[in-house]
């Protein structure tokens, strides 16, 4: 419990992608800098961190395939910056400034449930540190690394006695600036938005450790960036989101953000799709409906793990990889969620593409 | 009891009988294995749990640490996080700020960790707090808050009950430290903590920020990577590091708990050790002289068919008998005596070397029954050669009566044995120690007992001749006397056994007590001595030092501080000590034992050790050493002398202040002060003007005065109470050795019950036969009072040479109380003649008849 609710905070905004999570009692005294349409992004350097803001997370999710594996397998990893509200006039090299924190999950059928491994850390201390000097992003925790010098290229490196990863990921498409060039909104009132650019269909390749095991995997990760210093709204209980990669070179990101009162429409909505050629396509209407759900034995908590997506005339099934992927990750980033890999087909029941569906909120409203 | 065998019960009649013959001498005999059982366990059981408190306390903050990385004094520099978060083998390393503070209402401090919940949630999750459900002001993220703090629940209740908070409880918490106060607030709780313990939690960043310890760290606790063992890992990494600090198990400081108490317990072993051997010794005088009194009984059932060894199994059936009653006693005793130690001064018998809450004592039947199998087994080896000499004597022997001494013949070449158990003893003493635990001693004191009282025969043939005219009731007595030296011999046993107790302990304890006097007397120059009494002030600055040394009263005031120092990881840290000594003055300000030398070698700073440091880490006068200081310092030194220390048992050193800080440009904390007022002014004066110059400073009121006296009576005092048990026990063997005077005599008398008739025949009177068993009784006892001061004074020099050096490694010069000890002679001489006297009154008249009768008629 006490872990919970430290995490839970202190993680604020974590945990999924797209959306800026709500910090409820919190008198901020720190100030901090607000995403602002007229802030233009450069790139590479804004695929570096961005200290200013509260929270910002660098997130990939991918399909995986290996020759010593049957089936596919999920890959997802996060690594998180938090800005804490405390003084920054604290000369202790320990005042928790800034935090990093990171998590990283595999999903195998053959497992059954999510191979799990997680960190937290204040920065600027104890082997925690970001360089931007040389590279747009080195983030380094003991055992944890994610770096890119360039924004081309990235390579993250993960040592834990759980699992560890050795994996390159190689730009193919142009990175996707979400929204408005980069500005993208969460909620109705202004403030509630981020920064967020996209790099889809990342070719991928490296090990895995498993179990004292390790296993060559290829394929395509999905990468989101996302910065932001803003509030979820006060009536939001949780979301859905999902990124998928289409067959064709497509990419889709869309999101709705559920109201505590359930027969209620969503809070905000908000979906857009990419061509292999960059034309994007923002769709006027996103709605998540539930086809099939499946409860955690060990939380009890039911998830609506198969949905149908409707956008606009495109209507998409999302069925999972495997059923659990549950993820508990109340020890680093104070969450409890599904996040899992899954297989989206048309309504006629063609292969369109796969990808990662989140969905948080469904043990209690997100809301702290 | 139900009995279905016959031969139970007989068993049991016999007893009763045994016991009916000889009640004194059975109780008494009961009564001292009772006192070594007791005492025994009891040591036993103060250490058993000192011990567990101990390795509790390294369990609760290390928790799952597989090392823990500590500075050599005080403090590590915070950057060996990076070096230790990134060393290879390393899993994770969590930083720890670990210190006392005053907190505002209450009197005792308060230990205050600092920790990064993120890494420490890893290894020690019991210390992090758990946040108050329902507040809404404790900030973003109450455990990284730069003004939360988690309380424990003890520390939580004192609060509560102290202030007149709101039905919530506390909501503020206020430090002081230096004069300094901090305001926190109560964010939760540390529901983990210690029953007792006041133990306050907040986050490292806050801790160093607040309470000026920006910079540096306590201690790191490591979790290694699985594979990794901690031997491993040392070797690897620890030279790398040994500038900074060095890398320790948490069970290796769970042995350096234990020496902490060891030197206690050697002296108290001792005197367990002693007391059961006396109970031996009484229970084998007892069945002894009973042998032969009893030789008709054991004839009847032998006539009967009861076989020799059945005989044998009797007596000893009955040593064990005392010895299992004493036990029981002990057990009991010991029990009493070690929860009232506990309670009364905690389990470190007051060293306070463990701050953590209430003591408490648990039963462990184990080692009661052990301390029972003690008593037994003193009882019983002290029954073999009474049960050997009942099996062994012809029937026709048990008829005839009159064979006491007879049956002792073996004790004629006794002595011969007893010559080479003393050899053996004197031996003993080379055997170094192993540890703290003086083994050579307690075998010297074991031996030298069966050697010196297996001589009591061969003093008695020796010095008592027989007289060669019988021509007074005192040359009547030795030649009763002189006729029958092993049953003198066998009868004394126990009575020279306590008396050896109570000379040795008695003039150890007074040398002991003379040595610290002269000590104090040496080691207080000062007319007048300053501490700090305070609310949260642990250093007297440099400003304040200065003004004092100005005063118009003050003609000279010197400051100094402590700090501990580990050498050697498995030994308990020695103290550095920083004050103004210059070389031409210390051996005027420092008891100097043994050579010193007058000045240090080139590129070297002068120190002076205390004794331990010479028995510990072998230290000597000339010697160059180095000693590991904080953030890499090493100081370079020359060893000048030896001084004696009976107040830091685990080693001192003494380096001048002044030399320090110019060398090495490092200062201690000064915590005390000594000052020599002018001539014109009173200390009293002297102090009223220190007191009135700190006015408007924090120091106001700050500062407690003493003068040598106040101290010195205050240090003998500590030194009385803390051997009070031992005085307690000392008047216990007194006790015990008068009664065993006493009823020894008695009996002997009563066995003679045939020689009175017939001298009663011959015409002597009552009165006459009193007389003549009271000079009996006069001689036997200064022939024990002899062997026993002997014996004493021998066990003495053991103590105060051999098992207090090796234990506590410090000397102490040797004292005989003589008066005390002319005194306690005397008593002893009194009292049995006495003792004998008036437990004789009564019987004699009527049993010179009766005994006529009985064997005649």
């Amino acid at each position: 419990m006490k872990r919970r609710t430290l995490l839970t905070s202190a993680a604020a905004g974590l945990a999924f992608s797209g959306i800026p999570r709500a910090l409820a009692a919190a008198v901020a005294t720190r100030q901090y800098m607000q995403p602002s349409r007229s802030n233009p992004l450069g790139l590479p350097r804004d695929h570096g961190p961005h200290p200013d803001f509260k929270t910002e997370w660098w997130y990939f999710t991918g399909w995986f395939s290996s020759k010593a594996l049957k089936e596919p397998l999920g890959l997802q990893i996060t690594f998180f910056r938090s800005a804490p509200d405390v003084p920054l006039e604290n000369p202790s090299r320990f005042n928790p400034s800034q935090l990093l924190f990171a998590h990283a999950a595999v999903a195998m059928p053959s497992v059954g449930k999510l191979k799990h491994a997680q960190i937290i850390r204040r920065s600027g201390s104890g082997g925690v540190a970001w360089q931007t000097s040389k590279q747009v992003l080195n983030l380094q925790m003991p055992g944890w690394q994610l770096s890119s010098e360039t924004g081309d290229t990235w390579h993250c490196d993960i040592q834990t006695p759980q699992l560890g990863l050795k994996m390159s990921m190689q730009q193919t498409q142009a990175p996707w600036l979400q929204g408005d060039k980069g500005f993208s909104r969460k909620g109705p009132s202004p403030e509630q938005s981020s920064h967020y650019i996209t790099l889809p269909h990342l070719k991928s390749s490296g090990t895995l450790m498993l179990d004292g095991q390790s296993i060559a995997v290829d394929g395509e990760f999905w990468m989101d960036h996302e910065w932001s210093s803003t509030v979820l709204a006060d009536n939001a209980q949780g979301w859905d989101w999902v990124g998928l990669h289409g067959n064709r070179g497509e990419s889709l990101m869309a999101f709705q953000i559920r109201n505590k009162a359930p027969t209620a429409p969503p809070v905000w909505v908000h979906g857009a799709l990419r061509s292999e050629d960059q034309q994007v396509q923002n769709f006027e209407s996103v709605k998540f409906t539930p086809q099939r759900q499946w409860r955690s034995t060990r939380t009890g908590i039911q998830y609506p793990i198969s949905q149908t997506l409707e956008l606009d005339d495109l209507q998409l099934v999302l069925e999972p990889l495997m059923d659990d992927q549950e993820l508990d990750a109340r020890s680093s980033t104070g969450t409890l969620y599904w996040e899992g890999a899954v297989r989206v087909k048309t309504r006629d029941g063609k292969h369109w593409g796969r990808g990662y569906l989140e969905m948080t909120g469904y043990d209690r409203p997100m809301k702290l | 009891m139900m009995f279905k065998s016959p031969s139970n019960m007989l068993r049991w009649q016999l007893l009763l009988g045994a016991l009916k013959d000889q009640p004194f001498k059975w109780l008494i005999a009961t009564l001292a294995i009772a006192v070594g059982v007791g005492l025994g366990l009891a040591v036993h059981l103060i250490h058993k749990q000192a011990l567990e408190q101990f390795n509790l306390g390294v369990r609760q903050f290390s928790g799952q640490a597989d090392l823990q990385f500590l500075p050599h004094s005080k403090e590590l520099p915070d950057s060996v996080i990076n070096t230790l978060s990134t060393l290879e083998g390393v899993s994770l390393a969590a930083p720890v700020i670990d210190m006392e503070v005053n907190v505002h209402g209450l009197e005792k401090p308060v230990r205050l960790l600092g920790l990064d919940v993120f890494t420490s949630a890893g290894v020690t999750p019991n210390l992090i707090g758990q946040v108050r459900e329902g507040d809404t002001n404790l900030g973003e993220i109450p455990l990284i808050d730069n003004n939360a703090i988690f309380l424990s629940p003890a520390l939580m209740e004192t609060l509560a009950n102290n202030a007149h908070s709101s039905a919530k409880g506390p909501s503020n918490l206020t430090t002081v430290l230096n004069s300094i106060e901090q305001t926190w607030a109560i964010a939760g709780t540390v529901p983990a903590a210690g029953a007792g313990q006041l133990l306050a939690v907040a986050d490292i960043a806050a801790v160093q920020w607040k309470l000026g310890q920006l910079g540096v760290l306590s201690r790191v606790d490591i979790k290694l990577t699985e594979g990794m063992s901690a031997q491993q890992f040392r070797d690897r990494h620890q030279a790398q590091l040994l500038s900074l600090g060095r890398f320790e198990t948490p069970s290796e400081q769970g042995s350096r708990g234990a020496s902490v108490s060891q030197a206690y317990r050697a002296n108290l072993s001792i005197l367990a050790m002693v007391a059961l051997l006396t109970g031996g010794f009484l229970s084998f005088s007892t069945q002894m002289l009973a042998v032969a009194q009893r030789s008709r009984q054991w004839a009847l059932l032998a006539a009967m068919g009861m076989t020799s060894r059945s005989l044998q199994k009797q007596v000893l059936f009955e040593s064990a008998m005392c010895g299992l009653l004493g036990g029981m006693a002990g057990v009991v005793l010991g029990h009493g005596l070690a929860l009232l130690i506990v309670q009364s001064l905690g389990v470190d018998l007051g060293g306070g070397y463990f701050n953590s809450g209430k003591s408490s004592l648990d039963f462990h039947a184990q080692d009661a029954l052990l301390f029972l199998g003690f008593g037994m087994a003193a009882t019983v080896l002290g029954g073999l050669a009474p049960a050997k000499q009942t099996g062994n004597m012809a029937l026709a022997q048990r008829l005839r009566s009159g064979t006491e001494e007879n049956g002792l013949a073996f004790g004629n070449q006794a002595h011969r044995v007893s010559l080479v158990l003393c050899l053996i003893a004197v031996a003993c003493l080379f055997i170094p120690p192993y540890g703290n635990v003086p083994v050579g001693g307690y075998l010297a004191v074991a031996f030298g007992l069966f050697g010196g009282i297996g001589l009591t025969g061969a003093v008695v043939r020796v010095f008592i001749p027989a007289p060669k005219h019988v021509n007074s009731l005192l040359a009547l007595a030795r030649s009763r006397l002189s006729s029958t030296p092993n049953l003198l011999a066998v009868g004394l046993s126990g009575v020279v056994a306590s008396f050896a107790l109570v000379v040795a302990m008695h003039v150890m304890i007074y040398s002991f007590r003379e040595s610290l006097d002269a000590w104090l007397t040496q080691v207080l120059p000062a007319p007048m001595y300053l501490k700090m009494n305070g609310d949260g002030l642990r250093t007297i600055p440099k400003d304040i030092q200065e003004k004092i040394a100005k005063l118009e009263e003050v003609d000279k005031a010197e400051f100094w501080g402590q700090q501990s120092l580990v050498l050697e990881p498995s030994r308990p840290a020695a103290e550095l000590i920083a004050r103004p000594i210059e070389l031409n003055m210390a051996t005027q300000r420092l008891p100097l034992t043994g050579e010193f030398i007058s000045s240090p070698k080139a590129g070297e700073l002068a120190v002076w050790v205390s004794e331990p440091m010479t028995d510990i880490y072998g230290y000597q006068a000339g010697d160059s050493i180095s000693l590991p200081l904080d953030n890499g310092v090493e100081l370079q030194a020359t060893v000048m002398g030896v001084w004696r220390d009976y107040t830091r048992q685990h080693g001192a050193i003494v380096v001048d202040k002044n030399a320090l800080s110019s060398t090495l440009g490092l200062a201690l904390n000064d915590t005390q002060g000594a000052v020599w007022p002018k001539p014109n002014a009173s200390t009293k004066n002297t102090f009223k003007a220190i007191e009135t110059a700190m006015a408007g400073t924090p120091f106001e009121g700050a500062f407690d005065f003493a003068e040598p006296s106040e101290i010195r009576e205050l240090s003998l005092g500590i030194f009385d109470r803390s051997f009070a048990v031992t005085y307690l026990l000392e008047v216990a063997a007194v006790v015990i050795g008068l009664f065993g005077v006493g009823t020894t005599f008695s009996a002997m008398a009563l066995q003679r019950k045939r020689e009175f008739a017939l001298l009663g025949a011959l015409g002597a009177t009552r009165t006459i036969l009193l007389k003549l068993i009271a000079r009996e009784a006069l001689i036997a006892s200064a022939v024990a009072a002899g062997i026993g001061l002997l014996i004493g004074l021998a066990f003495a020099a053991i103590l105060v040479f051999v098992v207090n050096p090796q234990s506590f490694h410090w000397t102490m010069e040797w004292h005989t109380p003589w008066q005390d000890l002319v005194l306690m002679v005397l008593v002893l001489l009194l009292m049995s003649s006495a003792t004998v006297t008036l437990a004789l009154k009564g019987h004699l008249g009527n049993q010179v008849l009766l005994q006529l009768k009985e064997d005649w008629a």
